[in-house]
């Protein structure tokens, strides 16, 4: 585990031209940045596209890293917009982890266990607004703060945890009213 | 008795608050039934959440790809090959028709004067004449000049850079 300090210098030895030494940060931050990705554009690879190529560009422009932030922070935020972007740029109707879950779920459900919750959960997540799911995801996956998981995605602390609040609150809800349906079909 | 609302459960969830203010809650809670079913539901969500919510491995290799393309173009450009190709020929498409009515005199006879002189700036300093003369053949020949710097700049990022980055990896393999 090495210090932000100890960090800032790797930095300083790979702008200088050790680029070798940029091989522990992405070893370092690569799952981070993968699953950012992956939460992002939900295929598996163009997610690893997605997140190479965040780190190619935080390499292209590391001279510019003022070190107001951490690096983490500056990285996640280029992989976090790269991904944004890429979504944007394609448009496709892509498979979503929460569907693949559901769809092999769903399977087992009507041969296993009608009641599982989980299957709600995931059709009450696919209801949720793109920004509040990835807000809950980003959350949830608990490497990073309230506060840095808002710098890292551009958004105000205080909208982040308002969507936080919401997004649960409507899942719980939705769950609810599923259960409730589900109860009343029996 | 004040309710307790679903920021306050949520807060006690993810330990947000003091120890006294969760103590106080936590009392509030257990003479609420109802606090009490709302916060098993946000609970089953929360569980949830955190099962699903776990760190990603990519693949092995992931490291040493990133680090063979460290100097190369990211793959995912703003602009990607068909976009930039479909906006480049929306860009020659203007230009040819913009330099057949060139070349048909269709603007020599488009010339007049702006007028400035109506302005309601008073400035002693300057001396702004009451009228500008304007030109449409100058302004299509810029409209011209700023397409084929475009054009060049599209055709380099979007079609040249991207075809020889992948025979330079084709090759180093």
């Amino acid at each position: 585990m090495i210090t932000v300090q100890e960090e800032y210098s790797l930095i300083d030895r790979i702008v200088a031209g050790e680029e070798v030494l940029y091989a522990t940060l992405v070893d370092k931050y690569k799952s981070y940045a993968y699953t950012i990705a992956l939460k992002i554009v939900e295929n598996k690879p163009e997610a690893e596209e997605v997140a190479q190529d965040g780190f190619i560009k935080a390499f292209q422009h590391l001279k510019k890293f003022n070190r107001e932030a951490k690096f983490s922070t500056w990285l996640y935020r280029i992989v976090f917009n790269t991904a944004i972007s890429y979504k944007r740029k394609t448009k496709q109707p892509l498979q979503s982890i929460e569907n693949s879950i559901l769809e092999y779920t769903e399977r087992a459900d009507h041969d296993l266990e009608k009641d599982d919750k989980q299957v709600f959960i995931a059709q009450a997540m696919e209801k949720l607004s793109e920004a509040d799911r990835l807000a809950v995801q980003l959350y949830y996956i608990k490497e990073y703060s309230l506060d840095e998981i808002a710098e890292l995605s551009g958004q105000n602390i205080n909208t982040l945890k308002v969507r936080l609040h919401r997004a649960r609150q409507r899942l719980a809800d939705e769950l609810k009213r599923i259960l409730k349906h589900e109860a009343l079909t029996l | 008795m004040e309710k307790i609302n679903d920021d306050e459960l949520l807060n006690l969830l993810d330990g947000i608050g003091t120890e006294a203010e969760m103590e106080i809650l936590k009392n509030k809670l257990a003479k609420d039934s109802e606090a009490m079913r709302r916060l098993e539901e946000l609970q089953t969500i929360h569980a949830f959440l955190q099962k699903k919510n776990t760190l990603l491995t990519p693949s092995k290799n992931f490291t040493a790809r990133v680090m063979s393309r460290l100097h190369t173009q990211p793959v995912l450009t703003f602009f990607s090959p068909k976009n930039g190709l479909l906006l480049l020929l929306g860009l020659i498409v203007a230009s040819g028709l913009a330099l057949m009515l060139l070349s048909s005199g269709t603007f020599d006879q488009l010339h007049t004067f702006l007028n400035v002189g109506t302005i309601p700036v008073k400035n002693d300093l300057i001396k702004i004449p009451s009228s500008l003369p304007f030109d449409l053949k100058w302004a299509v020949k810029v409209f011209l000049m700023i397409n084929l710097v475009i054009a060049f700049v599209l055709l380099d990022r979007t079609i040249l850079r991207p075809i020889f980055q992948k025979r330079n990896e084709r090759f180093s393999l």
